[in-house]
């Protein structure tokens, strides 16, 4: 059974092409990391599946019902929006108790369900402050929350854990795990690699509108194993990327926080040329290493996920 | 999706309420306008001298007894005296024009034969301005019908002396007579409700006034601030993606807003009637529903003006330059003088809630009297409403 099923979707605003004919499925009970840097197509194809924004082309089924009928797939889904979108002067459970009832959620099933919830959040001690009051993460952990009160066979979540510290993000992830293994299908957007690491079980990779990869994070991973990755400690200047890229051999070469990244394919015969590139240049290290997904995701897209 | 409207309307309630400060605010600033300009402009403190019409009868005939009363009345502190005589027309007619022509409050009727006092009963023919200022005609009444009593009760007095030196028992007749001489005069109070244009006393402006002016600040400001900051945190989209109409959203929203407003408006009245004796003289009713109008269409101004700003800031700017001017030239606080204003007035959707709201909390008007005023609300009403619907409808169109 597929949760959800997307058939050469398109989306174009004027002569911009936002979605460019994406397909993929994904299977009930899975969690689903979608991945892109800014501007690549992700908002935009998940406000279609939630029904926020029309289609120009193709075809979306969620749970088996057409995204065309949006009052069908909004019983189905949850949607966690990535802005803290927080009635900030109500108290948390009045924010439950809001979107649960349109829902239509009955109000013993409200009641129960928020304790429950409230307490998975580690909130139940604070559910009649006003929202105003709570902290960045606890903002984030209701707003998290405020989608599965009416147990949605989908969950849609927008990057939950942008900004939060470690805990606050492992609390999270454990709960998306717990909630996935009660059966929900999780769809989660983030640009954090780790994150789609832990918790998905398959990554879709979208970039200018189109899929570039799609599979298991170890499997991408793999793929990336007939190319090497070399760190070079060194420091930045303008001419660096270019001179690096320059090496025949050298896919793609990024900097960050001190060490230029080098995607090649061939390392023993490159090192020379490279060290010979870099050589008016102090290098204070070059180390061979292990891809992460992160670099998967660089070597598709040639971009970080954001800086 | 009514029930998911009365949820909407809930939580934009239980929003307002949760800020203090906001209720605070909400329930104060119309009572605040209240003092400043009541006691500013409403003439309190000073002593009130109350104008008094006494009509003689047309055949001008007159007698020590009546001159007496008359005099009473000329020397009595807090009452302005005029003298009119009998035209001829109908009494409450006269009255009437009395009233507005001349600015009294009350019309005494003095009866022909009013020498017979100490022998038949007589009876004073008394009409009064409904619409007068309540200060005004209760201290006019309280000194008239002082007089009366008191004048009674001498010339019982006197017919009572005379008849002591009389001899025998009384028989039933003369219980009778007892009962007529103890009260010779009576007075009858008739009320006047005063249907064309006069002058109007401040506090009478005053009200209907504040009354708009809550329509006005709360239902334009209120409605657009609220709807703008939905649209910029996210929380409209938010309700969008549950199974909720926008119908049942924009419907929710409106009557929240309508219900604070309609209640700000009631604590005002409230406290215009307990604190300055406010008397409401048209219906109820008609009061409410011009209220209701009125609060619709400033709140479909808020709709608008929300439809055209990007944050909360700049909605209540707009707001602002829309408010100031409608304030002042919709005659809420002053009655405009010059021509011109009159004519810019006659754009302000709010001078015509004004006129009714005026008309019929001051003058009495029916709803056939101010048809005309509540037909120009209403279509504007509407007209706004729907327009701000129409494009808050397709600002988010999926």
């Amino acid at each position: 059974m597929k949760s959800v099923e997307v058939d050469g979707l398109v989306k174009k605003f004027d002569d911009l092409t936002a979605v460019n004919e994406i397909s993929f499925d994904i299977e009930e009970g899975e969690i689903f990391g979608f991945l892109g840097p800014n501007g690549a197509g992700k908002s935009t194809t998940v406000n279609m599946l939630t029904c926020q924004l029309n289609k120009t082309a193709g075809n979306a089924r969620i749970c088996g019902i057409d995204i065309k009928d949006a009052s069908a797939i909004r019983e189905k889904i949850g949607i966690v929006p990535q802005e803290l979108a927080l009635n900030d002067m109500l108290t948390a459970k009045q924010n439950l108790y809001l979107y649960a009832s349109l829902y239509n959620v009955p109000r013993d099933v409200i009641r129960t369900k928020s304790e429950e919830l409230l307490d998975a959040m580690g909130l139940k001690n604070r559910e009649n402050d006003l929202v105003k009051n709570f902290s960045g993460g606890m903002k984030q952990r209701l707003n998290v929350i405020l989608g599965l009160m009416h147990r949605p066979e989908v969950l849609f979540l927008d990057e939950p854990t942008t900004g939060m510290d470690s805990q606050a993000r492992r609390m999270i992830w454990d709960f998306i795990k717990r909630i996935n293994g009660e059966g929900m299908t999780i769809f989660l957007t983030t640009h954090y690699m780790e994150e789609a690491d832990y918790l998905c079980d398959r990554v879709a990779i979208i970039d200018e509108g189109k899929l570039q990869a799609i599979d298991t994070p170890g499997n991408l991973k793999k793929k990336l194993k007939d190319k090497e990755i070399l760190e070079v400690q060194i420091e930045f200047d303008e001419n660096l990327i270019e001179d690096a890229e320059s090496v025949d051999g050298v896919l793609n070469a990024i900097y960050d926080k001190g060490v230029l990244k080098l995607f090649i394919k061939d390392r023993d015969r490159l090192l020379l040329d490279i060290a010979g590139v870099l050589s008016n240049r102090p290098i204070r290290s070059i180390s061979s290493v292990e891809p992460t997904l992160e670099d998967v995701f660089i070597s598709i897209t040639g971009k970080k996920l954001r800086d | 999706m009514l029930r998911k409207a009365l949820i909407i309307c809930w939580r934009g309630l239980a929003e307002v309420w949760h800020q203090k400060k906001l209720m605070v605010f909400l329930v104060s600033y119309p009572l605040l306008f209240m003092l400043i300009f009541g006691s500013a402009f409403g003439g309190e403190g000073s002593a009130i001298t109350v104008d008094v019409a006494m009509v003689m009868p047309s055949n001008g005939s007159s007698d020590a007894i009546m001159d007496s009363f008359i005099d009473i009345f000329e020397n009595m502190d807090g009452i302005n005296l005029k003298m009119y005589s009998d035209t001829g027309d109908p009494r409450d007619v006269q009255s009437e024009q009395l009233i507005q022509d001349d600015d009294v409050v009350l019309v005494i009727f003095m009866p022909e034969g009013f020498m017979n006092v100490n022998s038949t009963q007589t009876r004073l023919d008394i009409y009064y301005d409904v619409a007068a200022d309540q200060s005004e005609l209760s201290i006019g009444m309280s000194i008239t019908s002082g007089i009366i009593e008191e004048f009674s009760s001498a010339i019982f007095q006197q017919s009572l002396e005379a008849s002591v030196y009389q001899e025998g028992r009384f028989t039933e007749e003369d219980l009778e007579l007892i009962e007529i001489l103890s009260s010779p005069l009576e007075a009858d109070y008739n009320a006047i409700t005063p249907s064309g244009e006069r002058e109007l006393k401040y506090i009478d402006y005053l009200v209907p006034g504040l009354v708009a002016m809550s329509m006005l600040w709360t239902g334009v400001s209120g409605a657009s601030t609220s709807l703008v900051e939905d649209r910029v945190k996210g929380i409209r989209k938010r309700i969008l993606s549950t199974p909720t109409s926008r119908g049942s959203i924009i419907l929710g929203d409106m009557l929240s807003q309508l219900i604070i407003v309609c209640l700000q408006i009631f604590i005002l009245l409230l406290v215009a009637k307990f604190m300055y004796g406010l008397n409401i003289i048209g219906s109820y009713w008609l009061t409410a529903l011009v209220i209701l109008i009125g609060s619709l269409s400033m709140i479909g101004i808020g709709i608008l003006i929300a439809n055209f700003s990007k944050t909360a800031e700049e909605a209540s700017q707009i707001g602002l330059l829309v408010n100031f001017p409608m304030m002042f030239l919709a005659g809420i606080f002053f009655p405009l003088s010059a021509g011109w204003m009159q004519n810019i007035s006659k754009v302000f959707p709010l001078t015509y809630v004004n006129d009714a709201l005026r008309g019929v909390m001051v003058r009495g008007y029916g709803i056939s009297e101010v048809r005309t005023e509540l037909a120009i609300s209403i279509v504007f009403a509407l007209l706004v409403l729907g327009l701000g619907i129409i494009m808050l409808n397709r600002s988010e169109a999926v």
